[in-house]
């Protein structure tokens, strides 16, 4: 092992400014080194596994630990994952990952594969999200999952595939650059005086046949496209794109068959279309990479269940479930269909689809709605009341069918790739009159045509625009956000209005006790007790009580006997006095919700709260000064809705409670009128999050939600969010700037045209200079230092 | 002339195996996992120590 290279955590005199795993910038209610409790178990792991090595391999910031990652998931879908050359000695097996993102990620995984014996080779492919592995049979491969999904990882049957078409077009770009390059040699060699002889006649003939060649491999990729938007009768940009390849190729075509070199503009459409299909990669790049970060989903048919038969569990498909079948539901398991409680007791939450934010105590012969969750530390077994097919999971993990639009069809871009193909004919056909009939020679003005639809390039939509969505994006990323969809930022320009979704999204899905003076002036005694009665119990108030002792360092007192009594809490007895954690009539005479209580008398009044996410306040109160409306749709009791409304600022006129998926669906599908954002995590915010303008969600561990929306967000916090509308603003500016300088280059280069004073040298010059020039104006106006960031 | 005729075939001849490498490089999908690769000097450096 090298020498430990640890992040260096900007250390202030307040402690450190960024998270000691993750590296992002903390706020100041954020204490002990990290931004998240996930990555304080990472770092504490990866020290523990000496895999400190880590931070100096990765570059860059890391990803926050959104999931505590304690739990061992499961991994039932594993047989699929074999593929078809196994022998018995020998297992290959192709699998999805989620969370890798830099070499570092990469290293872990190796590191700790090649720790067990039986590892042969693992394949790593963090572009795609894909490991491929070969190991013999005494690899411990469960364990190794599980070790690496504690890392923050998380593993899927393999269902992403390599993109065939980004390939194909990596391979065009790679050539098409080839080929300008080359021919802008040729041509400069007959520029600086190369006008007769052999050389000229191969140097000439080599351009045209390059040239064309290069319309060859890059031309078709603007060409379907035009077409197929033609078809449907869409004008966006790639059918200016294949007008100028199309004319420009046409006119220099021409001009070499009949010697006129004055009007041969062959490294300008070379160039034109080497620039053309780089910004089309950087495009797809970007989404491509964002969209494989996560692993696919596969809607129902990725939900496995545990069926009992004769006494043996077996693991099935959920969609095979049928009326009657006797399911085994194990912690953190999900609860495929409507279904009857056939264990004496289960704590049951089903936050996921009605976002009631508190778990329910249910004894034997209670109904347990599809899509709830074991809370619990314990299985328990359900008698499915219904078929998979009528389950509402169907509805409601369905893909979206949403149309996507891909960035080059928005907006601006399509309004003016209309106006862009009418202005550039006119303009050709114009001079072609204008010369014709003040010379007569339909020659000299089939070269002033030519000209003009060489020197007319859509280069500030073709590689500018492109340029500046990737460098947004890559600022988002930074910060935690992801993109999905090609549309994303044009929707996003024109939100006014966000409505957010409570449990999982403003807060954090987890409850607070807040230190009351009741808890603060318990003796050490009672104290510790609390803690003891509280640490027996998986409940989730429970776990928040011991959260809220943690700071005053309780003792566990270890030989008690505490006893659950299911329903109503934990009791213990100590020194002759009955103490009690539970409901309040059971535990005292007095009190409300749930009470610590000392032979019948209420000690403490314990009120736990939802935890609003760090910056929730912050950020709701920032969007709300810079004019956007915010709304809160949950489908948690009116009570708690109202109290979380308060407390963040939203007036109680824009809070609706209890709201099911429908509901949030049809509310928005009524007032969204292409200005609201939607920003939602659980199942019953999958209907939403298609009926809304744009959605996004923070909810990674599922993959069905992050797939139905436009982003999501890789960290705890909500700012990424307020940041994205920044950016959308910041790059509508800097494409319509783009598309003035266009346009005032457009005007310089047509009237030179006009003017007969255009020449191929000129065109070689100018065209290249008016990109470099605007790529230039991009980068520094979307560099972080720009002040179009700044709301 | 003749020597510009052998001339531009050497050429055609580097550039298109040029072109293949670039081509069964992409096949090799090298560059989805490049942040792999990096790290196989770091295993050299293991070996040796």
């Amino acid at each position: 092992m090298n020498a430990v290279a640890l992040t260096p955590a900007l250390e202030t005199s307040n402690g450190p400014t960024a998270c000691l795993h993750c590296a992002l910038p903390m706020t100041a209610d954020m204490r002990g080194g990290f931004c998240c409790h996930g990555c304080e178990a990472v770092y504490s792991l990866l020290h523990d596994g000496e895999l400190e090595r880590y931070y100096s391999l990765r570059s860059g910031p890391g990803t926050p630990i959104t999931d505590r990652p304690d739990a061992s998931r499961d991994l039932s879908w594993l047989s699929e994952a074999y593929q078809d050359d196994c022998t018995e000695t020998q297992k290959h097996l192709l699998l999805d990952i989620q969370g890798i993102h830099c070499s570092g990620c990469v290293w872990v995984l190796e590191k700790t594969f090649k720790r067990h014996s039986g590892a042969l080779k693992l394949i790593t492919n963090p572009a795609l999200g894909k490991v491929e592995l070969w190991v013999t049979s005494e690899f411990p491969l469960q364990e190794w999952l599980h070790a690496v999904e504690r890392f923050g990882y998380r593993f899927g049957p393999s269902l992403k595939s390599s993109d065939s078409t980004t390939d194909s077009l990596l391979l065009r770009v790679g050539v098409s650059i080839a080929i300008a390059l080359n021919v802008m040699v040729l041509s400069a060699a007959l520029y600086l005086g190369l006008e007769s002889g052999p050389l000229y006649d191969v140097f000439r003939a080599l351009s045209y046949g390059l040239a064309s060649l290069s319309v060859v491999i890059g031309g078709p990729v603007f060409f379907r496209s035009a077409i197929a938007g033609l078809r449907s009768r869409v004008l966006h940009l790639d059918v200016p794109i294949s007008v100028g390849i199309v004319l420009a190729f046409a006119g220099s075509s021409w001009a070499f068959w009949t010697g006129r070199d004055s009007a041969l503009y062959l490294d300008s459409v070379s160039v034109f279309i080497a620039l053309m299909l780089l910004g089309r990669y950087l495009q797809e790049r970007v989404l491509n990479a964002n969209r494989n970060r996560l692993l696919a989903s596969e809607g129902t048919e990725g939900l496995r269940s545990k069926r009992l038969e004769a006494g043996r569990v077996t693991t099935i498909k959920s969609s095979d479930i049928l009326l009657g079948d006797e399911l085994l539901i194990a912690p953190g398991d999900l609860v495929p269909v409507a279904a009857t409680l056939h264990s004496t007791r289960a704590l049951v939450s089903t936050d996921w689809i009605t976002g009631e934010s508190r778990a329910t105590n249910l004894e034997e012969g209670a109904s347990l709605k599809a899509g709830s969750f074991n809370a619990g530390d314990q299985s328990f077994q359900a008698i499915a009341t219904a078929n998979f097919e009528s389950s509402p999971l169907q509805a409601l993990l369905r893909p979206s069918a949403r149309t996507e639009i891909a960035a080059h069809e928005t907006g601006l871009v399509r309004v003016i790739s209309s106006y862009y193909v009418a202005g550039v004919l006119l303009a050709a056909v114009g001079g072609f009159a204008a010369w014709f009939l003040a010379t007569g020679s339909a020659v000299q003005a089939l070269e002033v045509a030519t000209a003009v639809l060489v020197v007319s390039c859509p280069c500030a939509f073709g590689i500018a625009t492109p340029l500046a969505h990737e460098l947004v994006q890559a600022r988002l990323r930074a910060k935690g956000l992801y993109v999905r969809s090609g549309d994303f930022f044009h929707k996003l320009s024109n939100v006014r209005r966000v409505v957010f979704d409570k449990t999982g999204t403003l807060t954090s899905g987890q409850l607070t006790v807040p230190m009351s003076p009741g808890l603060a002036t318990l003796s050490s005694e009672e104290t510790n007790m609390l803690f003891t009665l509280a640490t027996h119990s998986s409940h989730p108030v429970s776990s928040a009580i011991q959260r809220a002792l943690d700071p005053q360092s309780p003792t566990l007192l270890a030989p008690l006997c505490v006893t659950e009594i299911p329903g109503k809490g934990m009791e213990c007895r100590k020194n002759g006095s009955l103490y009690r954690l539970g409901k309040a009539r059971w535990a005292s005479e007095s009190g409300e919700g749930t009470v610590f209580s000392k032979d019948g008398v209420c000690l403490v009044n314990i009120e736990p709260h939802e935890e609003a996410r760090n910056d929730a306040h912050s950020e709701l109160k920032a969007l709300g000064n810079e004019g956007y409306d915010i709304f809160l749709l949950s489908g948690d009791t009116p009570d708690r809705v109202a109290r979380m409304a308060d407390d963040l600022g939203i007036p109680q006129t824009r809070a609706l409670a209890t709201q099911s998926p429908t509901d949030k669906q049809h509310w928005l599908s009524e007032n969204d009128h292409g200005d609201m954002l939607f920003i939602g995590d659980g199942i019953n915010d999958s209907l939403a999050a298609q009926a809304a303008s744009v959605s996004g969600t923070p909810a990674l561990d599922r993959p069905f939600m992050a797939s139905n929306c436009d982003f999501y967000l890789g960290t705890n916090q909500l700012a990424p969010i307020r940041d994205a509308l920044h950016a959308a603003t910041a790059l509508t500016h800097v494409v319509r700037r783009n598309l003035a300088f266009a346009l005032a280059y457009n005007a310089l280069a047509i009237s030179l045209a006009w003017a007969g004073l255009m020449r191929p040298w000129l065109a070689a010059i100018l065209m290249p200079s008016s990109s470099i020039l605007i790529v230039l104006a991009t980068t520094v106006s979307l560099s972080p230092r720009s002040t179009r960031w700044k709301s | 002339m003749e020597v510009l005729i052998l001339l531009i075939f050497v050429s055609l001849i580097l550039a298109g195996t040029g072109v293949a490498f670039f081509a069964w490089n992409l096949r090799q999908k090298s560059h989805e996992h490049g942040d792999r690769l990096a790290l196989l000097p770091l295993d050299l450096d293991n070996d040796e120590s």
